[in-house]
């Protein structure tokens, strides 16, 4: 009978042992997205389904309501690619004296070298998807993007802020993957931006050539 | 006053089994005196334990009903609250000793407490350019089952018991999730990260350690300790005891890769008790009690010192101080500490000795003996020894 005692007390140690080891769970973040540029403080993705969908982030506080939201048409996506959605912070390497970033979401706030980045980098979509911003910081915009593997800045359009109750919102177009962000350009520029700084490709860029693919789940 | 008793009723039993002429013409034994316990009519052990991740919080006190038998119970209630407004943990357990080994039993013991916890992590997601993640888990209340295994020792109306186990709270948490840019509350909002939607959230799943002192309120317990004391089970008792808290510090030092605070204050402390307490085992073993606690104060003084020089020695590096006093007080207290476990350790034979002289038991031994008392004198063997 000791015995018996023994053995289950050393049995009971084990178990012991092997539910302690096992006690502490690690976060699973999928599959990784390159490339990296930047930090990252939000991001959110959506397997596309061929349909009209909606993907947001920066949650506003009220239940649904998102601070940034990418419409992607139906049919922009082919089903089964993985569209992912980045705000990106400390962009120092597309950043350019004289030029204003990141006047995209309540810049009193936010870091001012900020953007959105849509991923994958391949395939572009078909239609261009729709941005909606709520309650940017300022009024008028140069529209700009810019792809995460050079360092330059293209003024693509312009975006004025439609002021609505409670808060002002504002839509604009992006026609592919990359960088896009606000800004305003200084009066002397015009076109393409410079940033004078040394074109190092961030981490994840292709080199001769490669082409990242769009992810298939 | 039990154990020489029982030595006197063994040396009787055993010269009249060697006289057969005589035994019929034997005094009846004496009766042994009942066991206190078993008789006493308020069986209650009030026990104050402290630990780490007790099911009771950090310090508690316990009342137990313990009549000394295979199982036992109570209540218990923590010494510390969440909040001025939450009550404090409370707590009941049963207990069984499940197996005697020397002077210890080493038992199980299932714990149900209703306690507040909480249990924050910073996760870093790879690569590094993503923002640290920010969440919080807490129970407020936390209804929790813990299970553990444990070793006690009791000697007279004093108990020791230390424990390991784990626990697992049975109610899901509140979820806070905060990034600098997001924040968000809620363990089902759509806001919070799919990464952070565990099943089993950290800090619900507790590994527990717990040491704790009881009083018996009772007549005195039975002895569970031989009458003789063992050098070598005291030699034995001080070195493991010194050696296993040390060698659990330093594996869960190596195995934490996160470099989690809390571990890391764990690992300490458990290394901090073996180097403390864990030589003083022995000595309690044999009863020396005032020396046992006293030996461990002089090494609990000894890593103050240290300490001490430690942080004297690393405010050097921010301002250039004069002499080299830091230092030499770093290495004489941890030469002294190192010197107080090794003597501690080397000695706990000569007290198992000593504790036998003072107990009547140095000197035993077997003689031979002739009785009178009959028509024709017996003869036979005693067990003999100074009382």
């Amino acid at each position: 009978m000791n015995t018996a005692w023994r053995r289950g007390f050393v049995a009971g140690a084990l178990m012991l042992a092997v539910t302690l080891l096992g006690c502490e769970p690690t976060p699973d973040y999928g599959p990784q997205v390159p490339p990296y540029v930047g930090e990252i403080y939000a991001e959110n993705s959506v397997l596309a389904t061929g349909t009209a969908q909606q993907l947001g982030i920066l949650p506003t506080g009220d239940p649904g309501q998102y601070a940034v939201t990418v419409s992607l048409p139906a049919g922009a996506y082919a089903p089964g690619i993985r569209v992912t959605l980045r705000w990106v912070t400390d962009l120092a390497l597309l950043t350019d004296e004289g030029l204003q970033l990141g006047a995209l979401v309540g810049t009193t706030y936010y870091s001012p070298y900020s953007a959105l980045q849509l991923l994958p980098p391949a395939p572009v979509p078909t239609s261009p998807l729709t941005v909606t911003l709520i309650d940017p910081g300022v009024s008028t915009y140069d529209i700009l993007h810019a792809s995460e593997c050079d360092v330059y800045w293209q003024v693509v359009g312009t975006a004025r802020a439609a002021p609505s109750t409670p808060n002002s919102s504002l839509s604009f177009q992006v026609s592919g993957p990359g960088l896009w962000t606000l800004g305003q350009k200084p009066a002397a520029d015009a076109g393409t931006v410079g940033t004078g700084l040394p074109p190092a490709p961030p981490f994840g860029c292709p080199t001769n050539g490669e082409v990242d693919g769009g992810q298939q789940d | 006053m039990a154990s020489r008793i029982e030595v006197v009723v063994a040396a009787f039993t055993l010269f009249a089994a060697a006289t057969s002429a005589s035994r019929a013409r034997a005094e009846p034994l004496p009766p042994v005196p009942a066991t206190a316990a078993a008789t006493s009519p308020l069986p209650l052990v009030l026990e104050l334990h402290t630990g780490w991740h007790d099911p009771l919080g950090t310090a508690g006190l316990s009342l137990v009903f313990d009549r000394s038998g295979r199982l036992s119970g109570g209540v218990g209630l923590g010494l510390e609250r969440w909040s001025g407004a939450s009550l404090p943990a409370l707590g009941l357990f049963g207990r069984a000793r499940l197996v005697q080994v020397g002077p210890f039993w080493l038992g199980a013991t299932a714990t149900l407490s209703r306690v507040h916890d909480e249990v924050d992590r910073l996760y870093y997601r790879q690569p590094r350019s993503y923002a640290g993640d920010n969440l919080l888990w807490s129970w407020e209340p936390g209804y929790r089952a813990s299970a553990a295994l444990g070793i006690e020792f009791d000697e007279g109306r004093w108990s020791a018991r230390l424990e390991g186990g784990v626990g697992y709270l049975l109610n899901d948490p509140r979820c806070e999730y905060d990034n600098n840019f997001v924040r968000t509350e809620g363990c089902d909002s759509p806001d919070l990260p799919a990464a952070y939607r565990f099943q089993v959230q950290p800090g619900r799943v507790l590994p527990s350690a717990t040491a704790s002192l009881g009083y018996s309120f009772g007549l005195e317990a039975p002895s569970r300790t031989p009458a003789g004391k063992s050098p070598a089970m005291a030699f034995m008792l001080s070195l493991t005891s010194t050696l296993a808290p040390i060698a659990i510090g330093v594996g869960m030092r190596v195995a934490n890769k996160k470099r989690s605070a809390e571990y890391d204050q764990a690992s300490l402390a458990a290394v901090g008790a073996g180097i403390v307490i864990g030589p003083s085992v022995g000595h309690a073993y044999t009863g020396d009690y005032l020396r046992a606690s006293g030996m461990a104060l002089a090494r609990t003084a000894g890593l103050l010192l240290f300490y001490l020089a430690i942080r004297a020695d690393g405010s050097c590096e921010e301002s250039p101080c004069k002499g080299s006093g830091p230092v030499v007080l770093g290495v004489t207290s941890l030469l002294a500490v190192s010197a107080l476990v090794v003597y501690d350790i080397a000695t706990a034979p000569l007290a198992a000795r000593r504790a036998n002289e003072r107990n009547g038991l140095g000197a035993l031994g077997v003689v031979p003996a002739i009785t009178t008392g009959g028509p024709t004198p017996s003869r036979g063997l005693a067990l003999a020894g100074r009382f």
